[in-house]
């Protein structure tokens, strides 16, 4: 059987590639129709079945025993289809989303609510970057390609940079305000600050680059003092919340699995 | 909102937009008035450039490039600074995204230094492209990387490229670099690192991101870090072609000059004025 199912999904001569795609289509928006359909008593559990199954799949991948001679397990064959499962599933997430902002947005738009314009240049900014982007893939048009490359190159990745840089000026505005000394432990926080920060760049770092390596003074190199504060006392605090974080991820990981979690988006009616 | 009254009160509440003046010049200046800085390279970024020198010439190097636009500045000149690093020294290097722009800017890089360095594509370098759920892909690819990478940024197959010939699985990497602005170095050490004890796992985040990863580098599951843009700086250095990261260090070094003094500055005024109200 299994034979069978991977020769159905393994690869098809170009000709015949149009009628699965189609195929497909029509499987996904059938089965789309029926999950919407699906009362909410019948969904449930449905979803947590199929989310056992996953979960179940993996971690069995995982404590089987390997053949050590074809260091693999009855399971481990199947880890690269259920990697292209998985993508074909991120790719119909990410077309709900888009079906979901286009419905909010072109309410938006069209009851002419307050800043319906932003929502006009969302779905223009979108569409363009959607059909310049297959452009730039599948056509050879060169004005396609030189649109694509101002859209991403010349807008998206630089007003991506842009907002990220724009927490520099909210650091220094913040850390001149709020860095205070009016405690021992303040002072100490910002003693501390004072030489990871000046042990992080190259001016700092001059500042006892004089002192000779391998001397009896080296410990007093910024960055012989910046390593020890990071690796010693920083690195301890970060390994007891990685392991308080481990444990933690591993509860939520077991309740999700089964779903046992409770909570906004586990309770509310789907 | 009170007006300050003494010039104490003053020196705590400076205009915000003097502040962001200040910061816009310091950033600013060094770019066009260069200020030659002494680099002095970390520990962590020489056991990064340690690890890529001792692979034997045409050892498997795979660069994970999970970054976008955002923190270009600092994972760009990284992501060049290592590819330049495994190019030079004739690894065979495979590249690829868990992120769709890290796909086309780590894309870009890769084809410019190829060029300079004068790699073949397919022959000494390919690029995977990108690929979503980094767990699915890493639990895959330790198992089987050409069904896991089976097709380049192009779509074609990876299988019949000489760069690809004799890799199996995770066992024929000789390391893995990820260039990365989040923390998904946990899931390369949960998922990758313990199934070849013999592959290098480096990691170069952003700054922001190094304070967390000194335990993993202690415990040597992560064998080196490029921190930020001066690791990127430092790595630049050592294989000596000074970039982005090197002409960056200026403006680097005075915005963290101008923070604390802007911090003394506030808290002389917060002594003075608190000294003089008794």
């Amino acid at each position: 059987m299994w034979e069978a199912i991977a020769r159905f999904f393994g690869p098809k001569p170009v000709e015949v590639v149009p009628y699965y795609v189609a195929g497909a289509v029509i499987f996904s928006v059938l089965v789309i129709i029926l999950l919407i359909n699906l009362p909410s008593r019948a969904r449930k559990p449905l979803i947590a079945t199929v989310t056992f199954l996953a979960g179940l799949f993996y971690a069995t991948e995982f404590f089987l025993p390997i053949d050590e001679a074809t260091q693999k397990n009855m399971l481990t064959d199947y880890l690269v289809p259920a990697r292209k499962l998985g993508s074909l599933l991120a790719g119909m997430t990410l077309t709900l989303g888009i079906l979901s902002l286009v419905r909010v947005h072109g309410r938006n738009i069209a009851r002419l609510r307050a800043g319906w314009y932003n929502s006009v240049a969302l779905l223009a900014a979108m569409v363009a970057m959607v059909v310049f982007g297959l452009m730039d893939k599948y056509s050879t048009h060169e004005g396609a390609k030189r649109v694509f490359n101002v859209l991403f190159e010349g807008m998206l990745i630089n007003m991506d940079a842009t907002m990220f840089s724009l927490i520099a000026f909210y650091i220094v505005s913040a850390s001149y305000r709020a860095f205070r000394i009016r405690s021992v432990e303040a002072t100490i926080l910002m003693t501390a600050a004072f030489l990871v920060m000046l042990g992080q760049v190259p001016v700092g770092l001059a500042l006892t680059a004089w002192i000779p390596r391998d001397s009896m003074f080296d410990w007093m190199r910024l960055e012989v003092v910046k390593e020890w504060l990071l690796t010693v006392l920083n690195a301890a605090a970060l390994r007891a919340i990685a392991f308080g974080l481990g444990v933690g991820g591993l509860a939520i990981s077991l309740r999700i699995w089964l779903s046992l979690e409770r909570g906004a988006y586990f309770e509310r009616e789907i | 909102m009170k007006t300050p009254g003494t010039i104490w009160d003053k020196l705590q509440a400076i205009d915000r937009r003097i502040l962001y003046l200040l910061l816009l010049v310091v950033i600013i200046t060094p770019i066009f008035l260069p200020i030659r800085l002494p680099t002095v390279t970390m520990p962590s970024t020489q056991r990064l450039y340690d690890a890529i020198e001792s692979i034997p010439r045409g050892g498997f190097v795979m660069v994970s490039c999970t970054w976008s636009g955002g923190t270009r500045a600092e994972n760009m000149p990284q992501t060049e600074a290592i590819l330049r690093h495994a190019m030079q020294r004739g690894l065979r290097v495979a590249v690829f995204s868990f992120d769709v722009q890290g796909a086309q800017l780590s894309l870009q890089i890769a084809e410019r230094v190829a060029r300079e360095v004068g790699y073949q594509y397919g022959k000494d370098w390919v690029h995977l492209g990108f690929h979503p759920l980094p767990s699915v892909v890493m639990k895959s690819m330790v198992r089987d990387i050409p069904g896991t990478f089976d097709k380049d940024y192009q779509g074609k197959p990876t299988k019949d490229m000489p760069v690809m010939q004799g890799i199996k699985d995770i066992q024929n990497v000789d390391a893995i670099v990820e260039i990365a602005a989040s923390g998904i170095y946990g899931d390369w050490i949960g998922l990758v690192v313990g199934a070849n004890k013999q592959m290098k796992f480096g990691f170069c985040p952003t700054s922001v991101m190094v304070p967390e990863t000194y335990p993993y580098l202690a415990s040597g599951q992560i064998v080196g870090t490029m921190e930020g843009m001066r690791g990127a700086a430092e790595y630049e250095s050592l294989i000596r072609k000074r970039g982005l990261a090197s002409a960056g260090m200026g403006s680097i070094s005075l915005a963290h000059l101008l923070i604390m003094a802007l911090i003394v500055i506030g808290n002389i005024g917060y002594f003075v004025s608190r000294a003089r109200r008794g």
